[in-house]
């Protein structure tokens, strides 16, 4: 449906994009993931057709779009603050290119009323100034201006970004809803993992303009591809050299001369002395803090190599103190190898693993 | 950049209007300042010092540059002193009546210029009222007292604290009263903390007022020439008596170019206070200031007298002009008010009589005329500086802007001296002592000020509207017309209400370029205060003045007031000017901070 090939994009001497390669199929709901920065909207700017690549071919439907002008294009498009003509009423944003088109009044008039019902815009509202509607129903309205003019693809860049958390998570449910219901090639950008994990068919995470993996969220999250990919996208501990020699000397199939990874929420805490379960090796340690969240709890342990941090589940069965003796069970299999090692800066917060969010 | 260069030349009307800007400002911003260069430096075609010879030994004019820079020091101390105190007073002390002191202070919002000058010249002057009025007191007054540097000084002083007012007060209303609560907690007098806390905040505002009020007295026109007399004449009315005579245009010249190379030089030190930036309060949550009370009982009597003593100053000639234009010009003359005295036949001579009304029909016209050149022009001009950002749209602007570096006597000037005469560029025609010189200087005049505010507001549009629209289908015209216009519609109006209202009243301009059939209100007026004698025509004056004012008030009241004395729900536009517009906000454009304050002000 959709491809870039080889396609090159610069901003000066600034090369955004160097060599970007990416196809999207029909229908999918794919999401391009990556910190500030990495091209991200670059990449969709260009499929839109608001940046010229200096080199490679952008192609809609096997045919090459890269030097068609944006309308001509089949996209429509939803911005991070949904840029919605502030003088003109509701209406008259989503008639705005069927009268650009020069559609016939009567046409522009049902479309508009057919697409207004379909994204439950009420009569009503349509008659309102687009300032007075709500951040839920401004959504929608930038979604049937996009879509009445029946684009075979939909780009969103951030357009959850500017919203307040609450509202993000309920706009991000009616958003998913829309796509399903219209069944439309989506391209969404985004930088926030949550967003991308919940509501993609497939993700691309990038990182300066090059992409580090494509895959389904779930292989994104548990079979991170990357060094990069397995930071930016929930989060990981790197265990120390002397942990993993001690997990390799147990029986675990690691290699103690790479960098390893383990999800926090993999990593289990028990009581020193009690059974492991079975595939488990046990790391002994003393809990060194708590922090109470409520739905879970963060456990620090000093261990013989150094500090592992640990996500637990609050069943308000077994809670451990500052200075307690525990045994940090580790899966072998839960462990993510990388080839390489550097230095994992681009982690610049601790973001809420993925899988435990409250 | 190239890029954008090229996509500049693919729209005809991009091209278009690039075409008619280069044109209009090598014709009338570059050419003509250029030409007052040559004067001064080569009359004859060649390289000479003879025109600042010449005017080394003019003593008239060697006197009249001393006499504006001891005007300009003076007033930098005077309209300080009176402009801090009215702030002070309105908006720092617990005054009793302070709104009321407000309005009083603030009628020079809406009377100033040549109307101020000549309302204070009818009042106080030789014939005046309260010249009259005083006589009777004391026998012995020569009837010119109110004349010379002093009376200069006076009317000045009070003209133009209109800006401390504004600025100032702004600056005030940003102090975080817990500042001053955790001061007073250590102990510190009301005293102390007017002087270490308070006064330190505002003094980058006061540096820069001093600046422009500096420049305000070095380039002064009417005050010196309505009410100077023979002993003080400063530059600009003696660059207005040189230029008169073609024989002595040189001098003219030479007399603009100092003036203009003090107003550079003036600027740029402003330019660089700006830079250094007005305190910010590190408050995140900045409290409201509050009124302080005066403790010391003496103290808060002594705040009061003066208070509404100023009071008296400011709103007593307003006041005598409002009923004086209902009354007939004997009781002036003669100072007997009488219930009988009052009559509405000076509204109804300017409303019934041709020539009664011509001037403002003038006034109307010139104002008009120009206001929708310049806002219209510039609407589109705004766009592409601010869309094709390069060196070459960056030149462009630096140009817009000469009108606002050079004092308007120098443009004026110029283009006397450089279309009395033929030129090519503007196809051969003689423009000086035309109707439409007068135009095109009132063009130039407004265009630094419309252009700022026109690209502030297009770079306050988000720029994804553009891309939205492009996207369905609009092409660059049809997004102008359809989504940008709109948006930015209410500010071009409230520029054009600004600029048409100050042009209304304008003298300094018009008395070198206008028309003898086609004279402006500014002349009309400024001519009648040079009468022997109090006449119907004074009675006129009055009545234009009052027009004037509820034309002024409302205007202000249009584009700054609404928006902040109806608390009604937010609305998108809560006031019709960006921020950069309103008065004492800071500079919201990086590139030129110094324009905020001295851009608004100038107008
Ligand atoms: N018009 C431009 N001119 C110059 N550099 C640009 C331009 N647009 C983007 N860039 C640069 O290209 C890089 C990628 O920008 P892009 O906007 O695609 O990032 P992004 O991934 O969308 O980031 P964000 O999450 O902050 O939106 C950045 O380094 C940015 O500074
Ligand atoms: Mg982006």
């Amino acid at each position: 449906m959709i491809e870039f090939r080889n396609v090159e994009v610069r901003f000066g001497d600034f090369v955004a994009l160097p060599d970007f390669q990416l196809e999207v199929g029909e229908g999918e709901f794919f999401t391009l993931l990556g910190p500030s920065g990495c091209g991200k909207s670059t990449a969709l700017r260009t499929l839109a057709g608001f940046i010229e690549p200096a080199s490679g071919q952008v192609r809609i439907e096997g045919k090459d779009v890269t030097h068609l002008p944006s309308h001509r294009r089949g996209i429509g498009m939803v911005f991070q603050n949904y840029a919605l003509f502030p003088t003109l009423s509701v209406g008259e944003n989503i008639a705005f290119g069927l009268k650009t088109a020069k559609t016939p009044a009567a046409e522009v008039r049902s479309r508009v009323g057919e697409i207004a019902r379909q994204v439950n815009l009420t009569p009503e509202q349509l008659g309102k100034n687009v300032a007075e509607l709500s951040g839920g129903q401004q959504q929608r309205v930038a979604i049937a201006r996009a879509l009445v003019l029946r684009p075979k693809i939909l780009l969103l860049d951030e357009p959850l970004s500017n919203l307040d958390a609450a509202l993000r998570k309920q706009l991000r449910v009616q958003l998913k809803e829309l796509q399903q219901q219209f069944g439309i090639t989506s391209v969404y950008v985004t930088h926030d993992q949550d967003e991308a994990l919940t509501l993609s068919d497939r993700i691309a995470v990038m990182r300066d303009g090059r992409i580090e993996q494509v895959a389904t969220p779930q292989d994104i999250y548990s079979r991170s591809a990357t060094e990069f990919v397995c930071n930016f996208v929930g989060e990981a501990i790197r265990l120390s050299s002397a942990d993993v020699a001690v997990l390799a000397a147990r029986g675990g199939g690691v290699d103690p001369a790479r960098p390893d990874y383990l999800r926090v929420e993999k990593v289990k805490i028990a009581d020193d002395g009690g059974t492991s379960p079975t595939g488990a090796v046990a790391l002994s340690g003393h809990v060194a803090s708590r922090t109470y969240h409520g739905m879970f709890s963060t456990y620090r342990v000093d261990t013989a190599g150094g500090q592992v941090r640990a996500i637990v589940k609050e069943d308000g069965r077994r809670s451990y103190a500052q200075g307690d003796s525990v045994k940090v069970l580790v899966d072998p299999t839960d462990v993510l190898q990388y080839a390489t090692s550097e230095p994992h800066t681009e982690m610049l917060s601790e973001p809420m693993p993925a899988g435990v969010a409250p | 950049m190239s890029g954008s260069l090229r996509q500049l030349l693919r729209s005809p009307l991009f091209l278009v209007v690039a075409v008619v800007v280069l044109w209009f400002s090598a014709a009338f911003l570059i050419y003509p300042s250029a030409k007052v260069l040559t004067t001064v430096f080569a009359p004859e075609g060649e390289f000479s010092f003879s025109a600042i010879q010449r005017l080394l030994s003019s003593e008239r004019a060697m006197d009249s540059l001393r006499n504006s820079f001891v005007l300009a020091l003076v007033l930098s101390m005077t309209v300080n002193a009176v402009g801090i105190a009215i702030v002070l007073i309105t908006r720092y002390f617990d005054v009793k009546g302070s709104r009321m002191l407000w309005l009083g202070y603030a009628t020079t919002l809406v009377y100033g210029g040549i109307v101020l000058v000549a309302g204070y010249k009818v009042i106080y002057g030789e014939h005046g009222f309260v010249t009259k009025l005083l006589q009777g007191l004391i026998p012995g007054l020569d009837p010119a007292w109110f004349s010379g540097m002093f009376a200069v000084v006076f009317v000045m002083t009070f003209a133009t604290t209109g800006n401390h007012l504004l600025f100032l007060g702004n600056a005030l209303a940003k102090v975080d009263h817990q500042t001053i609560e955790a001061a007073r907690m250590m102990g510190a007098s009301e005293w102390t903390v007017l002087r270490k806390v308070v006064m330190p905040t505002l003094m980058p505002t006061v540096y820069a007022l001093t600046i422009l009020t500096f420049l305000g007295g070095l380039g002064a026109l009417a005050a010196p020439q309505v009410l100077g007399g023979k002993d003080f004449q400063t530059i600009t009315p003696m660059i207005l008596t040189f230029a008169n005579a073609p024989s002595s245009r040189d001098l003219a010249a030479t007399l603009a170019l100092i003036l203009g190379f003090a107003t550079i030089a003036l600027l740029a030190v402003l330019n660089r206070l700006e830079k250094g930036g007005t305190y910010f309060s590190v408050s995140k949550v900045p409290t409201v200031l509050q009124r302080q009370r005066i403790r010391n009982p003496l103290a808060n009597a002594a705040i009061h007298v003066l208070a509404y003593a100023l009071f008296g100053v400011y709103a007593i000639p307003p006041v005598l002009i409002v009923l004086f234009s209902f009354t007939n010009a004997s009781a002036i003359q003669s100072a007997t008010l009488g219930w009988d005295s009052f009559t509405f036949a000076n509204y109804a001579r300017v409303l019934t009589d041709y020539t009664a009304i011509w001037p403002f029909l003038v006034s109307i016209g010139y104002s008009a005329v120009a206001t929708v050149v310049v806002v219209f022009g510039l609407l589109f001009v705004a766009r592409i500086l601010q869309r094709f950002r390069g060196p070459v749209t960056a030149a462009i602007e630096y140009v817009l802007h000469i009108p606002w570096i050079l004092p308007s006597t120098m443009i004026a000037l110029g283009l006397i001296l450089a279309y009395d005469h033929g030129e090519w560029i503007v196809g051969n025609m003689v423009l000086t002592g035309t109707v439409a010189i007068l135009a095109i200087a009132y063009v130039v005049h407004k265009i630094p000020f419309t252009l700022r505010m026109l690209k502030a507001t297009f770079a306050g549009v988000d720029g994804h509207l553009e891309e939205a629209a492009s996207i369905l289908g609009a092409g660059s015209f049809e997004t102008f017309r359809r989504v940008l216009l709109p948006i930015v519609a209410p500010t071009a109006a409230a520029v054009a209400a600004l600029n048409f209202n100050s042009l209304l009243d304008d003298y300094d301009t018009a008395v070198f370029l206008a028309h003898p059939l086609y004279q402006p209100l500014g002349i009309v007026i400024k001519n009648a205060t040079s009468e022997d004698t109090l006449s119907d025509a004074t009675a006129l004056t009055f009545v234009y003045t009052v027009i004037l004012m509820v034309i002024t008030g409302a205007t202000m009241w249009l584009v700054y007031g609404r928006g902040l004395s109806r608390p009604r729900k937010r609305r998108r536009r809560t006031s019709a000017l960006p921020a950069t517009a309103k008065a004492g906000s800071e500079a919201t454009d990086p590139t030129q901070p110094a324009r905020s304050l001295a851009g608004a002000s100038k107008e």
